[in-house]
C-alpha cells in the first residue's frame, strides 16, 4: 500500500508541476466522476445554492439597486479567480479560489451563488471543471470557500484579532477547505474496492505541493485586497466586522 | 491582462456558420443527453464516437485546432493523474510490475481498462462542452436555461455577470498598465501588494459602476425583475437538426453497449 501511495503522490505532483497551463484551485473536469456521484453532489450542493438564490430574492426585492451590484461583485469574483498570482521561486504562477474573500464581501449564502456562477463560466469558455461536475465543484469551491473562510474571519475578528492576520487565515483556510473537500470527492469516487480514507490521503498528499503553498498565496491576497478595502471603503466590509466596529463603519456609511 | 478574445470561446459563436444557427435548445438538449451517455455508458466507444463527432463538427466550422488542444490541456493532465490512480489502486489482475527501491509496483488490467474509460470519458465530455460554448453566444445560452426552467433570479444574475465580465477586464488592465507605469510588479513583494490594490479597486469600481447601471436599468423601465424569455419560435430547420442530434445520440447510446 505504502508504495502505490508513494507513486501516486508522485504522479499527481508530476502531473501538475508538468502542467502545460497555469495552476488553478482544484477543478474536477467534466467526465472524471461516475454519474452516482455527479448526481449525489449536486444534491449535497443544492441546499447551498437554493439558500443563496433565496437570500438574493429577499434582498432584492428590499433594494431592487442590489442586482446590478451582485451581478458586478459576481463579475470581480470571477475575475478574481483568473488573476495569474506569481508563485515565488518556480516562476510559474497560480489562481486564487476568490470565494473566501468574495464571502467577506458579500456574505456566504450570495457568495455562493456568484462563485456557483463562476465556475460555470470557467467551466463552458476555459474548460477548468464541467457540467456533470459542477455540482462537486459548487460544493468544493463555492460552499466550502465561502463558508470556511467568512466563519474564520468573523470568528478571528470577533477575538479582536488584526483585520490582515485573520483575513490571511480565512484566505488560506478557505483555499484548503476546498482542496480537502476535492480530494474527498475524488477519493470516493475513485476508491473503487480500496480503502476510502487511504485514497483521501493519498490524493490529499499527492496535491499537497501545489495546494498547500497555492493556499499560503490566497491568505497573502486575501489579506491585501482585505486591507486595501478596509482602509478606503471600510463599509464594504460590513458582513464581517466586529459589532464593536460597526458603529463607526456605519458613521463612514452615512458620511459617504 | 489577457485579451478577453483569448479567455473567451463565445466569440467563435458569434460567427455564422451551420452549427451556430441550430436553436440553443436543440443544443443545450443534445448536450444534456450526451453527456449523460458518455457518463453511463459501460464501455469507452461512446465517448469515443461522442469526441469524433463534436470535433469534427467543430473543425468543419474552422475553430482553431490550437485552442481546442489549449482547452483540453488541464482536464488531460487530471484525466493522466486519474488513469496512473487507477491503473496502481484498482484491479487483481496483474498486469505488469515495476521494481522501484526493491518493492514491486504492479499494476492492474482492470484498473487500466477503467483508467482507459475515464480518460474517453474527459475528452469526449469535455469536447460537448466545447461544442455547446463554442457554437451558442451565452445570451442565448441563458435564454435556452429559463426555457428549460432554470429560475429567473439565477439567469438574470448570470447574464450580469458575463456582461461585466468584459467591463470589469477592462477596468483592471488600465489599472494593471497605470501600477507598471509606477513601478508596481518589479518584483515578488510588489507584484503582491499591487495585486491587492488591483483586487480591491476592482471591487470599488464594480460597486461605484452598479448604482450607475441601476440608474440605466429604471431608465429602461426596470421593475425589479428582467424580463428574460425564450421567444424562437421552431422552423423546419430547427426540428430537422432536432432530428438529426437525436439520431447521434442514439446511435452513442448503441456504441456505448457494444462490446467487443
Amino acid at each position: 500500500m505504502k508504495i502505490k501511495s508513494l507513486a501516486l503522490v508522485l504522479a499527481f505532483a508530476l502531473g501538475f508541476l508538468l502542467s502545460p497551463t497555469p495552476a488553478y484551485a482544484m477543478h474536477i473536469a467534466e467526465g472524471i466522476l461516475p454519474a452516482k456521484w455527479a448526481a449525489a453532489w449536486y444534491l449535497v450542493a443544492a441546499p447551498f445554492m437554493v439558500t443563496g438564490m433565496l437570500v438574493i430574492k429577499r434582498r432584492t426585492r428590499q433594494r431592487k439597486g442590489l442586482l446590478p451590484l451582485f451581478g458586478l461583485a459576481g463579475a470581480a469574483v470571477f475575475l478574481i479567480s483568473v488573476f495569474p498570482i506569481p508563485v515565488p521561486i518556480s516562476g510559474t504562477t497560480s489562481h486564487p479560489v476568490g470565494t473566501p474573500l468574495a464571502a467577506m464581501l458579500v456574505g456566504p449564502a450570495i457568495s455562493t451563488v456568484l462563485g456557483a456562477i463562476a465556475l460555470l463560466i470557467q467551466a463552458l469558455f476555459l474548460a477548468h471543471g464541467g457540467l456533470t461536475t459542477w455540482g462537486a465543484n459548487i460544493l468544493s469551491m463555492a460552499v466550502a470557500g465561502s463558508f470556511v473562510g467568512f466563519g474564520v474571519f468573523v470568528l478571528l475578528r470577533r477575538f479582536d484579532a488584526p483585520i490582515a492576520a485573520a483575513a490571511f487565515t480565512a484566505g488560506i483556510l478557505g483555499d484548503w477547505a476546498t482542496y480537502a473537500v476535492t480530494s474527498f470527492e475524488l477519493a470516493s469516487a475513485l476508491h473503487g474496492t480500496g480503502s476510502l480514507w487511504g485514497m483521501f490521503g493519498a490524493i490529499a498528499l499527492a496535491f499537497a505541493p501545489t495546494q498547500l503553498p497555492l493556499g499560503i498565496l490566497e491568505g497573502i491576497f486575501t489579506a491585501s485586497v482585505t486591507m486595501v478595502v478596509f482602509q478606503r471603503r471600510p463599509e464594504l466590509l460590513v458582513h464581517a466586522v466586529p459589532r464593536t466596529m460597526k458603529a463607526g463603519v456605519n458613521a463612514v456609511k452615512e458620511v459617504g | 491582462m489577457t485579451h478577453k478574445g483569448e479567455i473567451f470561446s463565445d466569440v467563435f459563436a458569434q460567427k455564422d456558420n451551420f452549427v451556430t444557427r441550430i436553436e440553443a435548445r436543440v443544443k443545450m438538449g443534445f448536450t444534456a443527453i450526451a453527456l449523460v451517455i458518455n457518463l453511463l455508458s459501460p464501455t469507452i466507444y461512446a465517448s469515443v464516437g461522442i469526441a469524433a463527432f463534436c470535433f469534427a463538427l467543430l473543425l468543419a466550422v474552422k475553430a482553431p485546432p490550437r485552442l481546442l488542444l489549449l482547452r483540453m490541456a488541464m482536464p488531460l493532465v487530471m484525466a493522466a493523474v486519474v488513469l496512473v490512480t487507477q491503473v496502481f489502486f484498482y484491479g487483481v489482475t496483474p498486469l505488469f510490475a515495476i521494481p522501484v527501491w526493491g518493492w514491486r509496483l504492479a499494476g492492474y488490467e482492470e484498473g487500466l481498462a477503467r483508467g482507459v474509460l475515464i480518460m474517453g470519458r474527459v475528452i469526449a465530455g469535455v469536447a460537448l462542452i466545447l461544442f455547446l460554448s463554442m457554437s451558442t453566444p451565452v445570451s442565448k445560452l441563458l435564454l435556452a436555461a429559463k426555457w428549460f426552467r432554470v429560475p429567473q433570479t439565477f439567469i438574470g444574475l448570470a447574464l450580469l455577470v458575463y456582461r461585466y465580465i468584459f467591463v470589469l477586464i477592462e477596468e483592471a488592465a488600465a489599472i494593471k498598465d497605470a501600477q507598471k507605469v509606477r513601478l508596481g510588479y518589479r518584483d515578488w513583494h510588489q507584484s503582491m501588494r499591487s495585486l491587492g490594490v488591483l483586487g480591491g479597486s476592482l471591487f470599488f469600481r464594480a460597486y461605484d459602476r452598479a448604482d450607475r447601471v441601476f440608474e440605466a436599468m429604471l431608465a429602461r423601465g426596470y421593475s425589479g425583475g428582467m424580463a428574460v424569455r425564450c421567444q424562437v419560435r421552431w422552423g423546419g430547420r430547427d426540428f430537422a437538426a432536432a432530428f438529426g442530434l437525436g439520431a447521434m445520440l442514439a446511435v452513442f447510446y448503441l456504441m456505448g453497449q457494444l462490446r467487443w
